[in-house]
């Protein structure tokens, strides 16, 4: 079956309030979602409300889903970030604070199960800016599509790509300063 | 480190080191997604229901967390419970609404008021009608209407409670007296035994809602009620409403007004009437009492202003002469109504 004509059915068991739809999607984007949230707030529990919030969010407003033709997981991620983004602004937490305290924890365990290479990775990610860390996360955490990431961050998906590009070459600066570091 | 080079590669990379933990959402966060489906649910019932969908829904509802709540009923969460509730709550606010503005039709009326509610009775509710229809016959000068309403009233009125009579016999009799003379009926053929024939009339009278006097004429029998005007200055006329359902004589305008300057006011009290109650009433002089009716109170020319009276006798005593009984009869009366007992 073709993808579009999936989504769309998809979309429409959504909107008609499927509770099985509901369940399905759910569980396939939970992770994602938690994880995302968890880097942008102080602990999990918060991050698991925040999840929780946007979801019912989603329920609430599915009706517009099905006008705008964004993927329900990109509507879930879009509403997200703006649930991230009210957290933050009323604890006045700076948003990088729980990634830089998760990601930082390079000690010397940590380093020998995940190896040398993926500790580099972790620590140039936490170095790059929120912006870049955020699409980077979108695409390859959430799996969302640049159209998707598009719908989230509301750009269009060739300044997606753009800055796909330009995020992977800081990562490559970032990760070459880790190693002169290492090394 | 040189094989991260590659946009996919180091995607591939990133993907790996950030993948997320394979979690599942647990069951308070199931639940919150059901709930939020059961709210969206009864919002679309409210919206097809025309009931306002940002109204916040009355609980009913069946979930982990709302067990953890003790089993508080937090939100209405079945389409069919909300419209249920819908339903209850609009008819139950009409018939709040009903109650308040005693807008009822007959049989509700009856389980209403036999259920205890502030409901008039339909016995009372039913005079009302019957002396409404009275007034309008009355307007149109229509004698057959006159004569069946007048006798329908009389009957509705001796079926009537004695609270519910004090309510209404003023205008009652008021209207019944007219009634009368208007018929051309003799003094007191029409109005049952116990009446008093010969009675005065008394245009936009007082309608004496006020306690009996103090002094001198007790002003019993405050009917004729037709003045707009407080009389609480010492009209004098006013007097406890309750003598007049009991045979007490009341006065209707007929022919001869009498001109009052209040002065011999006997009890303070309000005139409700809605007429305007003017009467310069020059011509009546002559108490009239027919024999065997009530003792009335004459007022040898006085005049009755009605509603605009503003005697200055406030003090309860009433000055004229020969005010004994419990009924006011004004000079050149020609019909008296009394209410008959119910």
């Amino acid at each position: 079956m073709d993808d579009t004509v999936e989504q769309e059915g998809e979309v429409g068991r959504l909107r008609a309030g499927d509770p099985l739809s509901w369940e399905t999607l759910y569980r396939r984007v939970y992770p994602s979602m938690l994880a995302y949230a968890k880097r942008r707030v102080a602990t999990t529990e918060e991050a698991q409300d925040a999840v929780s919030e946007a979801l019912t969010r989603t329920v609430a407003g599915i009706d517009r889903l099905g006008a705008t033709g964004a993927s329900p997981e990109s509507w879930l991620f879009g509403v997200l970030r703006h649930v991230v983004l009210d957290r933050q602004r009323t604890s006045y937490r700076r948003r990088d604070l729980p990634a830089r305290r998760e990601i930082d924890a390079t000690d010397p365990l940590e380093s020998v199960v995940l190896g040398e290479e993926r500790a580099a990775v972790r620590s140039a990610f936490a170095r790059l800016a929120e912006r870049d860390r955020e699409l980077l996360e979108l695409r390859v955490v959430a799996g969302l599509s640049a159209e998707e990431v598009a719908d989230v961050l509301d750009m269009r998906p060739g300044a997606v790509r753009t800055a796909q590009s330009r995020a992977l070459e800081r990562l490559r600066g970032l990760l070459l300063q880790v190693e002169q570091v290492g090394s | 480190m040189t094989d991260l080079l590659e946009d996919a590669t180091l995607l591939a990379a990133l993907g790996e080191v950030l993948a997320p933990e394979p979690v599942a959402p647990g069951p308070d966060a199931m639940a919150a997604l059901h709930r939020a489906l059961d709210d969206r649910a009864a919002a679309a019932v409210a919206v097809a229901t025309g009931r306002d969908a940002s109204t916040p829904v009355v609980p009913l509802a069946t979930s982990a967390r709302w067990g953890q709540r003790g089993g508080t009923l937090h939100r209405l969460r079945h389409p069919v419970a909300a419209a249920v509730a819908v339903a209850v709550l609009a008819t139950s606010g009409m018939a709040a609404a009903a109650v308040a503005t005693d807008h009822l039709p007959g049989p509700t009326r009856a389980v209403a008021y036999d259920l205890g509610l502030p409901v008039t009775s339909p016995a009372l509710a039913a005079a009302r009608g019957t002396l409404a229809q009275l007034d309008a016959a009355l307007a149109a000068g229509d004698a057959v209407r006159i004569r069946t309403t007048s006798a329908l009233l009389r009957s509705e009125l001796a079926d009537l409670s004695p609270s519910d009579r004090a309510t209404i016999q003023t205008s009652a009799a008021l209207a019944l007296a007219r009634a009368a003379a208007l018929a051309g009926a003799p003094p007191g053929a029409a109005v049952g035994p116990g009446a008093a024939p010969g009675g005065t009339t008394r245009p936009g009278g007082t309608t004496g809602t006020g306690p009996p006097g103090t002094g001198g004429s007790t002003g019993s029998g405050g009917a004729g009620g037709t003045g707009t005007g407080s009389s609480s200055t010492g009209g004098g006329r006013s007097g406890n409403p309750a003598s007049t359902g009991v045979g007490a004589t009341v006065t209707t305008p007929t022919t001869a007004p009498r001109s009052d300057d209040g002065s011999g006011g006997t009890t303070p009290g309000s005139d409700d009437g809605p007429g305007d109650g003017s009467d310069d009433g020059s011509g009546g002089t002559t108490p009239t009492t027919a024999p065997g009716s009530t003792p009335t109170t004459t007022r040898p020319g006085g005049s009755d202003d009605g509603g605009s009276d503003d005697g200055s006798g406030d003090d309860g005593s009433d000055d004229r002469s020969g005010a004994t009984g419990d009924a006011i009869v004004s000079p050149a009366a020609t019909t008296a109504v009394t209410i008959p007992r119910g």
